[in-house]
Formats: C-alpha cells, sequence, structure tokens
C-alpha cells in the first residue's frame, strides 16, 4: 500500500525509529557484569563494535528520514536508502560475529558462566534477526514512497506476486550461520521480500528455524534459492543446497529429500510444503545430519 | 514417586532379592522425548523428560548416545535412527543433571535404584568414551553404585547388597550404569579393552563382553511389528521358550549359542526385558502407536483373564477383550520372570484403582505391583 500522506510516512518512520532503539536498547542490556566476568575477551571489543555499527546506522536512518517526511518527498534517494541498508547489514554483520565471539569465548567455563553466554548469544542472534527484518520493512517503506505533482509516464508494472513463505530449519545438534542466494531477479515479485535478502547472513541455533517471506513473480516456472551453511562443527564444516521456492505451490505429503548438498555427504536436506496460520503457502527445508541406519 | 523405597520397607523379603527377582518399569529409547518440526515420525518415543519419567517413576532407562562434533569440545546427545535428536546427555540442563537432581532429591531414606543402559554409541572414539564416562562420573559421581563389575554379582546379589556402599556397610539409592548392554551391535573397542577396569557403577553384559566375574545378561529382543496381536504372540512366545533364541545375529556371537531358558522367579545372572513395543509404519509414530494401541493393551496382558483369580476362586475376564487375549494373563507366581517391563511413551494411560499406585502410569503400577504378585487381585 503506497504512503500517499505525510502523516502515513510520519507515523511509519516513527515505527521504524521505535523499533530500531528496541533492537538497540536490548543490544546494551545484554552486556551485564556477569557477561563481561565470563566472556572478557568479547566484552572488551564487541559491544564497542555494535554500538558504532548502530550509531552509524541511526545516522543513515536520519540522513533519510528528512527526504520523505515531507509534503512532497525527495525522488532521488536511493544514495540514502542504500546508506541504511548498507549499515543495517554491517550491524546484522556485527552481531553474528559477536555471537561467534560469544560461542568461542564458552571453552573452559563453569555451567553456570556457559548458561550466562548463552543468554548473551541469544540476544545477539535475534537482534540479527530483528535487524534484517528492520531492514527488510525499511526498504518496503521506502519503496512504498510515491512522489507527489503531476503524474509522469507510467511506471512499468510490478510483476504480479504470490505472497509465500519459506521456512529454513536447522535440525542439527550444531549452531549454524546461512547465506542464501537467488538464480535470478526476475523470479521474485519484491526486491526485498526473497531469501537473499531475509537469509542473507542468518545465526541459526541448534534446532532452530527461521521464516522469511518470499514474493514469487507469478511468471516464474521456478525460483531457485541456493544457502550456504556453515556449521559450528570440528573440523568446521559448509555445505550448500539448492531449493525451489515454486515448489511451495505443489507441496510433497511429507518430508522428501530434495538434493545431496554439496561439500558434505554427512547431511540431507528435506522439504515439505503446507499453509502457514494466515493461510498462505510455506515452504519447509530442513537440513539434518544423517549418522545412517 | 518412591515405589522402590515403598517395597523395600513394606514388601516382606523384598531388600534381600536380587535383582533377576525384581521387575522394573523401562522406557524405550528414554532419551528421545524431545519434539523437533522434522524427525518425529519413526524416532519420537517419549513425550517426559528423564527428571519427570524418573519422577513417574520408571527405573530403567535406554540411553543412545552420540558425540556431536562441536567446535569447541564434546557434546552428547541421544539419538534414534539417523535423522533424530533426543536430549543432551550432558551440560547443565542434560539428561545427567536430570538424574543427578532426581536423585539429590530423594531422601535420605529412601532406597531407589536407577538403571542406564547406553548403549548403540553412534561414531565414538576411544577418546569420547574416556569423555563419556569422565562426565557421568562427574553428574553422578555420589549416586554411582559403590562397586565394580568385579566386586559385585551385580543381577545376583541381594537389592540391599547392591545399594550398599563399599564393604557392605549402609545402603542409599543408587543409579547402575549398563555400559552397553545391547546385544544387537558390535562391540566397541574401548568398553572391550577396559572392561576390567571399568570404574565403580560400570557394569557391561555378557557374551558381548567377558570380564573376569560376575557376566550378567539382559534379554532384550523386540517383536519388530506394528500389529498388536504378532507384538502380544512375540513377546510371550520368547518369554516362554527364550531358549530358542540366539543372543545375538550379529557376526561376533556366532558361537555364543542361545539364551538359557527363562523360569519363574527369574534365572541368576540374567535380566528379561519384556519389550512391549511397537514398531510403526512410515509416516506414524511410536507415541501414536503406544497411546493408541500398544499401551491400551497392557490390562489385557497382565490384569484380566482367566487364569488368575482372585481370594474367592473367582476369574475377572473383561467384556470385550479377545479370546485368545482372556485365555492367557500373566501370573509372575507362575510364569517366567519378566525384569522390565519396557514401553513407548509411559505416561500414556495411568492406573487407577485401589492402593497406593492409583494414579500413577500404568506401566509403572503394573511394574511395581508384579514384586508383589498378580496384577489381579488389585490389592496392592
Amino acid at each position: 500500500m503506497p504512503t500517499q500522506t505525510l502523516t502515513d510516512r510520519r507515523r511509519a518512520l516513527d515505527e521504524l525509529a521505535r523499533r530500531l532503539r528496541d533492537i538497540n536498547t536490548k543490544i546494551q542490556a545484554a552486556w551485564t557484569p556477569a557477561v563481561t566476568a565470563a566472556a572478557k575477551s568479547v566484552t572488551d571489543v564487541w559491544p564497542d563494535r555494535l554500538a558504532s555499527a548502530a550509531t552509524k546506522l541511526d545516522r543513515a536512518f536520519a540522513v533519510y528520514r528528512p527526504l520523505v517526511e515531507v509534503e512532497v518527498p525527495v525522488t532521488d534517494r536511493g544514495q540514502a536508502v542504500k546508506a541504511v541498508t548498507d549499515a543495517a547489514s554491517q550491524l546484522g554483520d556485527d552481531l553474528a560475529a559477536t555471537s561467534t565471539a560469544l560461542d568461542a569465548a564458552k571453552d573452559f567455563k563453569t555451567d553456570g558462566e556457559k548458561r550466562t553466554i548463552d543468554g548473551a548469544r541469544n540476544t545477539m542472534d535475534q537482534s540479527a534477526v530483528a535487524v534484517a527484518g528492520w531492514a527488510a520493512d525499511f526498504v518496503s517503506f521506502d519503496d512504498s514512497v510515491v512522489p507527489a505533482g503531476p503524474p509522469g509516464p507510467p511506471n512499468p508494472p510490478d510483476p504480479v506476486a504470490i505472497e509465500t513463505y519459506a521456512q529454513i530449519g536447522n535440525n542439527t545438534p550444531y549452531a549454524a550461520t546461512i547465506r542464501a542466494t537467488i538464480a535470478s531477479a526476475t523470479d521474485w515479485a519484491s526486491a526485498t521480500n526473497r531469501p537473499d535478502k531475509t537469509f542473507g547472513g542468518v545465526a541459526l541455533p541448534l534446532f532452530g528455524s527461521v521464516v522469511g517471506r518470499s514474493d514469487l513473480a507469478a511468471s516464474a516456472a521456478t525460483a531457485r534459492v541456493t544457502v550456504a551453511v556453515a556449521l559450528e562443527y570440528d573440523p568446521p564444516l559448509s555445505f550448500s543446497f539448492t531449493y525451489d521456492q515454486a515448489a511451495v505451490t505443489a507441496p510433497p505429503a511429507s518430508f522428501q529429500p530434495i538434493v545431496v548438498p554439496a561439500g558434505s555427504t554427512k547431511f540431507v536436506i528435506l522439504q515439505s510444503a503446507r499453509l502457514n496460520s494466515a493461510g498462505k503457502p510455506e515452504l519447509i527445508v530442513y537440513f539434518t545430519e544423517d549418522r545412517g541406519a | 514417586m518412591p515405589w522402590m523405597t515403598d517395597l523395600f520397607n513394606n514388601l516382606a523379603g523384598f531388600p534381600l532379592r536380587p535383582l533377576h527377582q525384581i521387575t522394573l518399569p523401562g522406557s524405550h529409547d528414554a532419551g528421545c522425548y524431545v519434539d523437533h518440526t522434522f524427525g518425529n515420525a519413526l524416532s519420537r518415543t517419549q513425550l517426559q523428560t528423564i527428571g519427570q519419567q524418573l519422577a513417574g517413576g520408571i527405573r530403567y532407562f535406554d540411553i543412545r548416545p552420540y558425540q556431536a562434533n562441536y567446535v569447541y569440545g564434546r557434546s552428547f546427545w541421544t539419538f534414534h535412527g539417523p535423522f533424530y535428536t533426543g536430549g543432551q546427555l550432558d551440560g547443565a540442563n542434560g539428561i545427567l543433571a536430570d538424574v543427578s537432581n532426581f536423585m539429590n532429591g530423594l531422601l535420605p531414606g529412601d532406597r531407589e535404584l536407577v538403571i542406564l543402559n547406553i548403549s548403540h554409541f553412534r561414531g565414538f572414539t576411544n577418546a569420547d568414551h574416556v569423555a563419556l564416562v569422565a562426565a557421568i562420573q562427574l553428574a553422578l559421581g555420589p549416586h554411582l553404585a559403590a562397586h565394580t563389575h568385579a566386586t559385585i554379582d551385580l543381577f545376583n546379589a541381594t537389592y540391599t547388597a547392591v545399594l550398599s556402599n563399599v564393604g557392605g556397610g549402609g545402603t542409599q539409592s543408587r543409579v547402575i550404569i549398563v555400559y552397553d548392554g545391547a546385544l544387537d551391535t558390535d562391540p566397541e573397542p574401548w568398553i572391550t579393552a577396559n572392561v576390567n577396569a571399568l570404574p565403580a557403577g560400570f557394569f557391561t553384559v555378557s557374551p558381548k563382553y567377558n570380564p573376569l566375574a560376575n557376566p550378567i545378561r539382559i534379554f532384550d529382543q523386540y517383536a519388530n511389528t506394528a500389529v498388536l496381536a504378532t507384538l502380544r504372540n512375540d513377546q510371550i512366545t520368547k518369554l516362554n521358550q527364550r531358549n530358542n533364541y540366539p543372543y545375538s545375529g550379529r557376526p561376533w556371537a556366532a558361537l555364543a549359542g542361545n539364551w538359557a531358558a527363562n523360569a519363574v522367579g527369574g534365572v541368576p545372572g540374567t535380566l528379561h526385558l519384556f519389550s512391549w513395543t511397537l514398531t510403526p509404519q512410515p509416516y506414524t509414530d511410536p507415541i501414536t502407536a503406544a497411546a493408541s494401541t500398544s499401551n491400551p493393551a497392557l490390562p489385557n496382558v497382565f490384569s484380566v483373564g482367566v487364569r488368575v483369580a482372585d481370594a474367592a476362586a473367582n476369574t475377572h475376564p473383561c467384556a470385550g477383550v479377545q479370546a485368545a487375549w482372556v485365555a492367557w494373563n500373566y501370573d509372575p507366581l507362575a510364569d517366567n520372570m519378566i525384569n522390565i517391563l519396557y514401553v513407548d511413551h509411559y505416561a500414556s494411560h495411568v492406573y487407577t484403582g485401589p492402593g497406593p499406585l492409583n494414579g500413577v502410569a500404568m506401566p509403572v503400577a503394573f511394574a511395581a505391583r508384579l514384586n508383589a504378585g498378580p496384577i489381579w487381585p488389585m490389592t496392592w
């Protein structure tokens, strides 16, 4: 829905700003004295880096906001949008790196200290997901801003979208990071609600899953997505697999293997589909360790 | 639910019974209680954590570990089948911590015995065994049985002796680790090499391993069927004609021969596990099979029929029970010994009736009662 009025835009911008504050507050609150005591090597470095990344994002958003918080939005705001999305991406990467560093700090710690560290780590992981979601919503908002004034030449029509979702699950006792790439932008009806954005460097806890909106172009016969998985494994292990979001319209009866992952014979990928609670098609893709019969 | 303590204090002769004359409720794939989006089918067997199962009265646990290769150290988890991962064994919230918490919560006067049969080690190296044994000792140290395999004949010693301290003085609730009690897998090289050097509280089974003294055996052969009537026939046949079955179908057991026949009151050195579990067909799961089919049939095996009569010599077959089932019900005073009543989803049905076991999970109530006599009459 285009955000046509200044009041609409201001309300949406206020909401984005509030969410950003909440994320930053949560991150800062994670650095308790107990965490500092348990993981000093991490707290000596990463809180400052995260604060720096968060500040950059705040500033980029502050630069962007006046461009649309006016009666006639500025049309040439691509650079400002990119500054915001780049800053959000950097913050997300730093959160993921902090999570990894916290996990590394658990070695030789007591069970109580490990629990404390895991608490902070969960906050980092959740915040990374929140930042990714925030960035996606920010881009959606910007897309919705329609310049006022006399009508110009008509824009080319957007591809007709089929609102679907993808759930990627980690059915292993290993923490993982996933990063998705798409085969073709023309398979998708949105530049933001698509896997390379929603799954662009997401930390997946053990046995965790993440859901991302994936707006298919109605014309797409296939919509292939390649997911690179990095597992906390000894030795470090990564593999990739490819799924087809278009398969969501022809769901298998149950979880079925879809591909042999590249880079590993130890893991298998299984796929199913369902209608989610909102009645939208959702593709469910899980990677799991194959221990053999 | 300290039902063993109740028997210890109130059932004449119970403290002096050997384990081969005692019946325990057992939990199949006890660690497989975790609810996953993917993998439950065919693999998830329980709904409760080990701590909850202990509180509910289960005393024999089938624990199958594998070692997750974390970058930052080992971690042991339970598993069932190629894809399902159950509860974590180690760690602050793991299964071993659950057992420790339960034992810590018992009263000084309680006399409970918990058996963890740890088997089906997946991908274990020697170092993994060393680490797991150390993790068990760290978590359960003060609660482990005080005796080594060499110093006590575990299944023939009295219940009191099993719970006793070194030297035989004093008793307390204890945990026994059967370290590889499965005969359907190959011997673990580390256990073979250390069979006479396992720490106190750790025991292992023959003929898979050959300790210098005190061999113990656990008969555990499941029916491998999804059909209730087949399950019943299989397990009753194995109960009555155990000597027709080889110890194992594995190559290492080729010369081991068959099991010794079972007997009323049990056989020295051997526990007989009555495997009351269904092996579901694809796309169903053990939980459903247990709740809908196998567990509801337990009363038809143990408490109805025409063989066991009440004090007035009357029998009490239930209406609607198949004739074949009415014709036979288990009588511990006349039938071969069941030492472990072993089920999936153990708490799907509860016993309701007179006595202190009212409201207790049915397999627990039945196993406890079998130590005193037939399920019917229900005079607990």
